[in-house]
Order: structure tokens, then sequence, then C-alpha cells
């Protein structure tokens, strides 16, 4: 009877000696699991302007690689600076130049994807108010929204001696149309077609983009924390893997990816017009440069980075070029 | 009357009905194209009257939100305030009208209170309150509502927004500026308009079952939709895109440019034609649009288009039995007419047509059937009695053949106890009466007289000729014993009163039956051909004269030639070798010796049924105008035995 129960006694321990490891190595599992959870913020509203990162999550791209990516929802009251600093984004998308301001300000911030490859920025005014010559809107009243990403058109009226008397607005074409304003600064893939979709023509519009006058850099990228990089640069990697892969399957099925866009616009109350969004997503086709099968490049070369970096110190966007080892990390990602 | 088709009956009726039935689709038609265009008018008046009245109304609430923002302008305007003034202005006007959710006085950030912007807002049934300005990342001067007024100098509409604070609202905001004396900005007000209200308004303005209406911001986009799924996430431009319908995109363009109008446009979805009015609400911007499906409002006028239709064909089966009706009283006279016009083609020429007929075509027809069978009968009659005459001449003609094929020999063999010749004849008449003729009789034992003659013409007078001919050649050859003689006898008792012209060309000959040699002498005549033993065909050639019976003054002469036993001698007419075949081909000698040439042995009857084989398969029954003689005669070499005279 006491050797059975002795024996019972020394296999109990064993078995609970098993649960005890198993339940060790399970809790490491999880505790890395649960580091792998990371805060993502685009720049702007949701709209097809993100279409990659929203199908990534949509269709599981993000769970597949072991992530579990929050997308905070971005827009006027997400200043991303603000967000990144205090530690609510870990990672954040925004344009090249707004991200060398930051650099330029100190936030020690490095791309680690960078998939746009031109600018999209561009002004218009009103062909029946101004002529089409630049000078005409010389000390007029110009549209420009008041928080992110203003370093670029700054730069473009200094360029162009246009000093004009800057209008804050918001996310809205109404003053513009209303001729509140004389000139409006915007993207093409968005105010541009908002303007169009107005009922204003094309022929209407006097069209400045900034490509064509010798300012053109990269624009949306995705940045983090150096610091938060050192320490994950795994979950980086595969974040920006899982968002390429994202964008390719967006290019590929843009009718399923405009159903997920219009869906997070639906849930954040957004207006959200299907034929907009369309317009935009092909806008990104072109501007990501992306190739027949929806592959797009997740970084730029070092030369073109000095060139970009070379127009922002001209500009007076930045005092210093940021090394480019440091501030592109460039992360090496197989072809999704 | 049967219903045949190409009766006069059918034809009637198919005619006369499709004239009509073409008549009456014009007619439908038209009365379809005038009617949908007084419907189509009507329509226009009470959707104008409808939108028009819907803007009345929503114009009225706009204004009542506008009107309590702009009647506080002028309190700010005038002086004196403090921010607990400011406060209660906005206040009041969120209280004093349901329609505002929440109003704000945002005062210039540079003025005297610095940044203050008292919001006043509904929640549920309370009423809440919050500073602007106490949220530093709001920068209320940054806002739209702010700007915008600022910029334009006046009170301005925002676009159509979705609330996130209140309850998933939608709203537009009327904001509107106040200036001071020295066009220095004091503040911002607006009014908080909640576009609940719209929902109810929007779904009374309607027409019919399925249509619709919908309202649209300044910019386009939908405000008000019965399908949520629109609201502001479609515009009037990407619903154009949808539809890919270019009436729709000018309705867009007026709308956002604020011009009333009307659009016939089709929907790609259901396929389905609508009329859309819209009309714009002044001072806001927005446009009313009403959209009515075409094929609602001409419900009625399908449907009595479909009943009038029913009545057409109604009317048309009716009118083929009228139709039917009358063709059968018109054609039963014809039909009559069609049976006794039968009768009358059998024979029966007593049958009576109907006394009263109307109508006078058909007295015409009648009087013409009525002649024709009175016509008919005469003709019948005359006919009658000249076929009877004509059968009599016919019978006395072939009386008259007889007794002329009865004084030629018919009886073959002639001379069946003679075994030194044979001889067979035939003729072959083209006509009723030959003219042609053949002869052989023995002079006395050992003489055989042969002859062939052919009269020129054809008919009763040349078989006469032929007969009276045949009797002068009997009658000289008992005193003469020469051809030649004979020839010059006949001759000269031929012209004598030969008034007719006619002549004969006649062959005679005498064969010595002991020797075989033939006296001869030929008048005109075909030359008679000679089948040798050995096969060959000789061709005896002299003649002696013209034919008799013209020239009284001819001397004929006389030649011999030899027949040695199994010669056959051939004597035929002009109509064997001038036998024509259908080409006009005549038969000719050179035939009649390649057809008798390789018959060597034959017997007469053999051989000359041989010649008429011949004969009939060249001209391949190609009808013959000459009548001709055949003789064929067998000369088997002298006989011991002494035969009888024939």
């Amino acid at each position: 009877m006491k050797k059975i129960s002795k024996d019972i006694f020394f296999r109990t321990k064993f078995f609970i000696r098993i649960i005890i490891i198993i339940s060790a190595i399970f809790s490491i599992v999880v505790t890395a699991t649960a580091a792998d959870t990371l805060r993502f913020l685009p720049h702007w509203r949701p709209q097809a302007q993100f279409a990659g990162f929203f199908v990534a999550e949509e269709k599981g791209f993000y769970a597949r690689e072991g992530l579990n990516v929050v997308l905070l929802e971005g827009g006027p009251a997400m200043n991303t600076r603000d967000a990144l600093k205090n530690g609510t984004a870990d990672i954040i998308s925004t344009f090249f130049s707004s991200a060398l301001t930051m650099r330029n300000d100190g936030v020690s911030l490095i791309n680690i994807c960078q998939y746009s490859q031109q600018t999209a920025l561009m002004l218009f005014s009103k062909k029946n108010r101004y002529e089409e010559n630049l000078s005409s809107l010389k000390n007029k009243r110009i549209g420009l929204w008041h928080s992110d990403f203003r370093e670029m058109p700054l730069c473009f009226f200094r360029m162009h001696d246009i000093s004009p008397e800057i209008i804050p607005v918001h996310d809205g074409i109404q003053l513009f149309l209303h001729d509140g304003i004389d000139g409006l600064i915007g993207m093409w893939y968005n105010e541009y077609h908002r303007i169009l979709a107005t009922g204003i023509r094309d022929a209407e519009l006097n069209r400045y983009h900034f490509f064509d006058y010798d300012l053109n850099m990269p624009e949306d990228g995705l940045y983090c924390l150096e610091a938060y990089y050192e320490k994950n640069p795994e979950t980086v990697e595969k974040f920006v893997r899982a968002s390429l892969r994202g964008w390719q399957y967006a290019f590929n099925h843009p009718e399923e990816a405009l159903e997920i866009v219009i869906e997070k616009q639906t849930e954040a109350n957004l207006p959200a017009n299907r034929a907009h969004e369309r317009y935009m997503l092909e806008c990104m086709r072109v501007l990501f440069k992306a190739d027949q099968s929806g592959n797009i490049s997740s970084n730029i070369s070092e030369e073109a980075y000095n060139s970009a970096c070379r127009l922002a110190i001209e500009s007076g966007i930045i005092s210093s070029i940021p090394p480019f080892e440091e501030f592109m990390k460039v992360i090496r990602v197989e072809k999704p | 009357v049967k219903f045949i088709p190409r009766s006069i009956a059918f034809k009637l009726t198919v005619r006369t009905l499709s004239g009509i039935l073409l008549i009456l689709l014009i007619i439908l038609g038209s009365y379809y194209h005038f009617t949908q265009r007084i419907l189509l008018n009507n329509v226009e008046e009470k959707g104008e009257y409808l939108t028009g009245n819907a803007v009345i109304s929503m114009q009225n609430t706009v204004l009542s939100v506008k009107q309590a923002v702009d009647s506080r302008l002028s309190l700010l305007n005038r002086g004196t305030y403090n921010k607990e003034i400011i406060r209660s202005l906005a206040r009041e006007i969120v209280v004093r009208n349901p329609v505002v959710f929440g109003s704000t006085v945002a005062m210039n950030p540079n003025g005297i209170f610095g940044p203050f912007s008292p919001y006043t807002y509904r929640i549920e049934k309370d009423i809440g309150y919050l500073d602007l300005a106490e949220d530093s990342d709001y920068n209320y001067s940054n806002q739209s509502w702010f700007v915008e007024p600022v910029q334009t100098g006046k009170g301005v509409w925002s676009e159509p927004y979705f609330d996130e604070g209140g309850g998933n609202i939608l709203m537009t905001t009327y904001s509107a500026p106040v200036w001071d004396d020295d066009s220095v900005l004091i503040a911002i007000v607006t009014g908080d308009m909640s576009l609940q209200w719209l929902r109810q308004h929007m779904a009374d303005l309607n027409m019919y079952d399925s249509g619709f209406s919908y309202l649209l911001s300044e910019s386009g986009q939908v405000v008000s939709h019965p399908d949520e799924r629109y609201i502001l996430k479609e515009s009037i431009f990407s619903i154009a895109q949808k539809q890919q319908d270019p009436e729709l995109f000018k309705a867009a363009e007026n709308i956002t440019a604020g011009i009333q109008g009307v659009a016939y446009v089709r929907s790609s979805k259901t396929k389905e034609d609508y009329i859309m009015y819209y009309r714009p609400i002044p001072d806001i911007g927005w446009t009313i649009c009403l959209t009515i499906p075409e094929k609602e409002f001409l419900a009625d006028l399908y449907t009595m288009n479909s009943r009038i239709l029913l009545i057409i064909l109604i009317g048309l089966l009716i009118m083929i039995l009228i139709i039917r009706f009358l063709a059968d009283r018109i054609t039963r006279p014809i039909v009559h007419l069609a049976h006794t016009a039968e009768a009358v083609g059998q024979g029966n020429f007593d049958v009576s047509l109907p006394r009263k007929v109307t109508g006078s075509e058909m007295k015409e027809l009648y009087t013409a059937v009525e002649s024709m069978k009175n016509d008919l009968k005469r003709y019948v009659h005359d006919i009658k009695e000249t076929t009877a005459e004509r059968e009599k001449y016919e019978s006395e003609i072939n009386v008259a053949h007889d007794i002329q094929m009865s004084i030629v020999p018919r009886l073959f063999p002639p001379f069946p106890d003679r075994r030194d010749l044979d001889i067979f004849a035939c003729i072959n008449t083209a006509g009723a009466m030959g003219s042609d003729f053949y002869d052989f009789f023995f002079i006395d034992k050992d003489f055989l007289c042969i002859a062939l003659g052919e009269v020129s013409g054809k008919g009763i007078p040349a078989s006469l000729f032929m007969a009276v001919t045949r009797t002068l050649l009997r009658s000289v050859a008992q005193s003469q014993s020469k051809p030649d003689d004979i020839l010059q006898r006949i001759n000269s008792d031929l012209c004598e009163d030969n008034t007719t012209g006619m002549s004969v060309a006649l062959l005679v000959g005498i064969l010595n039956v002991k020797t075989g040699k033939i006296l001869y002498s030929n008048a005109g005549h075909q030359p008679p051909a000679v089948l040798r033993k050995s096969g060959q065909v000789e061709w005896i050639l002299n003649k002696h004269g013209d034919s008799t019976g013209v020239n009284p003054e001819i001397q004929y002469s006389a030649d011999t030639f030899e027949l040695r036993p199994s010669d056959q001698l051939i004597l035929y007419g002009d109509g064997v070798v001038r036998a024509l075949n259908p080409e006009d081909l005549p038969f000719g000698q050179d035939r009649l010796e390649a057809c008798i040439k390789t018959y060597q042995g034959k017997n007469p009857k053999e051989l000359t049924n041989i010649i008429l084989n011949c004969v009939n398969q060249f001209t391949e029954g190609h009808e013959q105008s000459d009548d001709f003689a055949l003789l064929c005669l067998s000369y088997l070499g002298p006989e011991e035995k002494t035969g009888d005279r024939s």
C-alpha cells in the first residue's frame, strides 16, 4: 500500500514538474507574443492612402507574422510627432520631409520603409480668377493645413517667391470652392480629385505639381524611434514585410481593398466615397511606382536620399543631413 | 366560302385588315405619344410643385438656424458684453431653436477676451456646455468653421459631417463672422443643425411607389438618401460615374452650380428610366433631387394602351367575320358562275344562269358568261357538223386509198411456184393517199415487166394521176414489148389533155427470166441498184429522158443490164433517198448502198424491211413529206420447169 502510495507520490511530483516546465515555456512564448504588439499611427484619417495597412490587418498578414498591430486612427487631432515622442504609437507613417524636420528637431526617429517615391503635393488656383503663371499668386491667400506636413509647401513658396498669406485649412476644399482663398495646397490623390468631384473641370484649374517645379522628394514612409528599433528589430521587420504584402494585395485586389478602406472610414464616421477612394488607390500605385504584380520598393538609394536631403537643406527644412546609415534603416524584406 | 389562302375572301380580309390595323396602330402610337407628353408635363408640374414645397419648408428650417445665429451677431456688434453674456448668447441659440443642436460664440483669439469659445450643445434632453478654447489640441481658430467665414467674410454652411461626440448625428454647421467698425473680427457665431429631421422630411417627399428623393450638399455629396449607404459616401458625381450616364453628369454640374432642372436618366442597374427633378435650396446651397420612375407614372398609360390593344384585337376579329360574310356574298355568284362554266365545259349548255343578279359588275359578268355559253353552244354545234363532214370525207379517202392500193399487186410472194425469182414491194405513204406506185407482171412466159412510178404532186389528184398511169402501163404493155416504146406511148397518152401539169417519173424494165437480162428505160426516175451476189452494189445510172406526161416530143431509148443468179434488183422512189433526219439531212444513195451491201442473201421481203428500218432509223421519227415505193427482186437464175403466166 505504502509502496504504491510512494510510487504515486513520485509520479505526481514528476507530473507537477513537467507541468511547471511546460507552463514556464508557455509563459515565455506568451511573453514573446505579447512583446509583438505594436501600435501604428497613419499620418492621416483612414483613406486609400493607407489601404495597404488596412488590408494587411484585415487579411491577417500581421497576425500571420505573429504581430498584434493596433491601427490607431490618424487625423488632424493625432499629431504623429507627439504620438511617437510620448509613446502613443510605436510606428508612424509620415512625409519624408516631416520626418527630416523631426530628426532635425532632435526626435531620434529612423526611416524603416520608404514606400512612396514621389511627391503628390500640388497647388491650385482657379483659372477664372488667376493667370496660369505662378507669380499671379504672389501675396495671395493660400490655404494650407496647419498641423504637420507644412515643410514642403513652405519650401515651395520660398523657392518661387510667392510669400502668400497662409490661411489654415483643416481638411476641406470648401474655402477654395467659395473663393474664400485664392489658392490651395493639396494632394494630387485627394484634394485635387475632390475639387473635380464638385463639378469643377480640370480645365478650369491652374495646377502646379511640386514635382514639375524641381521640388520632388520621397513622400509617405514608415518611421519609429531608434530605441524602439534597437529593442524590437524583428518586430519592425515583420511589420514592414506584412505591410508591403498588404499593399501588394491592395493593388492586386483593388475592389476588395476599397471595401476595407470604406469600412474603416465608416467606422470612423467619415464621408466615404468609393469613386474617390478608387482614384486615390490608383494614384498610390503611381506614386509608389508599383510594378505589374503590385510589388513596391521599400527603400531609396543613398544617392536619392542625399539629393532629397540637399534639397531640404537648400530650402531650409533642415540644417544638417543625418547620415544615411543612421537615418535610413534599410530593412531587407524578401519579395512579399 | 372556304377561307383558303389566295381566295378572294382571304385576300379581301388580309388587305382590308392590314390597312385598318396600320391606321389603328398609327392612331394608337400618336395617342400614346401625346398622352405621354401630357402625363410627363403633369408629372413635371407635380415634381416641380413638390420639390418647390420641400425647398420652401427646408429653407424655413435652414433660415431659422441662420437667423438665430445672425440675430446674435448684431448683439455682439453693439458693444458691452462680458464672458457670461457671450456664454448665454450661445446657450440661447440652442435653447430657443429646437433644430439647433449646438452653438458657439468663438471670440477672436487676439481680441480682448483672448481665446474664448463657449459651446452649448444638447445631450439627450439636457444642455451641455464647454469652452472650446480649453482644449489646446483643438485650436478652434484653425477649424474650418472658424476660418471659412473669416476668409469669405460671410456666413457659410459647412459640408455635412457626422458629429462624433453627439451620438453619430449627421450635422451641418452655419458659422458667421461679426466685425467691429474697424473691420476687426470680433467673433464667429455658429449654429449646428442636426440633419435628423431631414430623414422624415425627405421620406415624405416622393411620388409613386418607387419614387424617392435625396438631398445633395453644395459640393454634390449625398446628405440624405433612402439607402443609408449613400449618405456621405457618394456624391452626385460618383453616382453619375457609376451609371455612366452623360445626362446625369450634366445634371450633376447644374446641381453644383446651383441651377434647377430636369434630367432623364437611366439606371444602369435596373435599366429603368427615371425623371429627376433637382432644385437648389437657397441660402444653404444644397439641392433636393426627386426621382420618379418613368415606368410608374406611365403605368396608367400602359394599362390603357393594353386595353385599347385588346379592343382593337376584338374589333379586328369582328371585322374578320364581317369581311368574311361580305366576301361570301360577293363571291357566291362567282362560285355559282364557276360551277356553271364547269358544267358548260362538260358540254351541258342547257344549264341555267340565275336570273336575279345585283351589282353592275356581276351583271356584266353574267351577260358575258351567258353570251359565251350561247356562242359555245353554236360553235360546238358547228364543230359537230364540220366533224361529221370531215369524218365522211376521211372515210371516203380511206376507201379511195384502199382502192388505190388494190391496183398494185399486194399478194406476196406473187409467184409462189417460181424458183427463178422472188419479188417484194411496198408503198410507204406520207398522207392518206399515195402518189407512187410499183407494178410487175409477166408479159409472156419469159418476160417480166417491172415498173416503178412517181407522180409529181400530192394528194388525191396525184393519186388519181398515178392510177391513170398504172392503168396505161398495163394496157400499153399488152401491145408493146420494149420499155422505151411503152414509155413513149404512156408519155404521149398522158400528155394528151394533161391540164394538171403533173408528170410521172417512170422506170420500166423487161426482165428475161431465162437470161437475167433486163431491157429498161428510165424516164426521170431514181437509178435502180443491183446488189450482186458478191455483195457489190451496182448503180444503173443511165437515164433515157425526162418524166412522162409533160413533153409529148420526148424520144425515149432503152438500155440493158444483166442480173446473174442470186443478184438482187432494188427499185426505189425519190422518198427513200430524200428522207430527212431531224437535222434536215437527206438519207442519200451512199447510205442506201451502205445499208444493203452487207445483206446479200436475204430474200426480197427481208431486204425491203432492212431498207425501211435503215430509213426509219435515220429519220428518227421525223415526219416525212414524200411517200415512196420500194421494190426488191431476187433473181435466182433460170428454172428448168416452165412457170405459168401470171
